[in-house]
């Protein structure tokens, strides 16, 4: 990925100008579940 | 299970769609393109990412890590990074909540390879306090607040998407995992790099032990509800702490 910089600021500024907030906090939601399997040592 | 229906107790919420926000990466999956989430909970201004990007999907540790440079330029200082996790410790069970203390990640490619941007950071990062002490302390009083029996360990990463052969799990147990999964690693990183405190948070979702037994669809669900529930009560009052 180039100019990761650049491209990061762009995507603030459409971001900024969705929101009318200045979060400090951010949250990553994970998702989806593991498979559950039967473990044997082997 | 869903840590998405966090996403129902945000107030005065504004929902972003990942695609069309520019340059972020577009989603694998299809019909689950993740969003960004600004709102308030507890009180707190949060911005929530629903969906996050893996790099077993095909994306680059840069592509998968993106969001966070964007945080950073967008002035968070604080992150609740989550996860499913296989719970490896043999005292963990489904449905536990386990504090992320640190982490390993040995083999596998790192975000920060290539030339260093030094807007967001220096060029060698320290890893050493990587997972914030004092948003540990806190999690660790709204957990006590809620009668929840918290745990704590180390998180594994591996790339997946294979899950982990029984000779890994042992591997893994031996070089001190607590529990294993494929996300959360490459963020953190790019948090340390940019000096966002970060709270990581593993959902173990099942376990890989030698009792460990096949369980029904009907048990997963309920397992997972029950965490879904948990977790949202805990960072409802991690953020009242905050």
């Amino acid at each position: 990925m180039e100019n990761i910089l650049e491209k990061a600021r762009e995507s603030k500024e459409y971001i900024l100008s969705k929101i009318g907030m200045n979060p400090k906090i951010g949250i990553i939601l994970g998702s989806g579940l593991r498979k559950v399997y039967r473990y044997c040592r082997r | 299970m869903d840590f998405g229906k966090f996403i129902d107790i945000v107030e005065d919420k504004v929902e972003i769609e990942y695609k069309d926000i520019p340059n972020f990466p577009v989603s694998t999956v299809e019909g689950h393109s993740g969003k960004l989430v600004v709102g308030r909970v507890a009180g707190k201004e949060v911005l929530v990412m629903s969906g996050r990007f893996h790099y077993y999907e095909g994306y680059s540790m840069q592509e998968v890590t993106f969001p966070i440079r964007v945080f950073s330029l967008l002035g968070i200082d604080k992150l609740i990074v989550t996860n499913a996790a296989g719970g490896i410790h043999p005292d963990f069970e489904v449905t536990d909540i386990m504090i992320i203390k640190d982490h390993i990640k040995i083999f596998d490619e790192t975000p920060l390879r290539g030339k260093n941007t030094p807007e967001f950071g220096t060029r060698f990062p320290d890893m050493r306090n990587v997972y914030d002490l004092e948003m540990m302390n806190i999690v660790r009083e709204a957990a006590n607040e809620i009668n929840m029996d918290i745990k704590e360990g180390v998180y594994y990463y591996m790339a997946g998407p294979q899950y982990e052969t029984p000779a890994e799990v042992n591997v893994i147990k031996l070089l001190g995992g607590d529990a294993v999964g494929m996300s959360t690693v490459p963020e953190v990183i790019v948090c340390s790099h940019s000096g966002i405190k970060v709270l990581g948070l593993s959902c173990i979702t099942n376990t890989l032990r030698d009792d460990t037994v096949d369980v029904t669809h009907e048990e997963v669900m309920e397992s997972g509800d029950l965490i879904a529930n948990s977790f949202s009560k805990l960072i409802v009052e991690f953020l009242r702490k905050i």
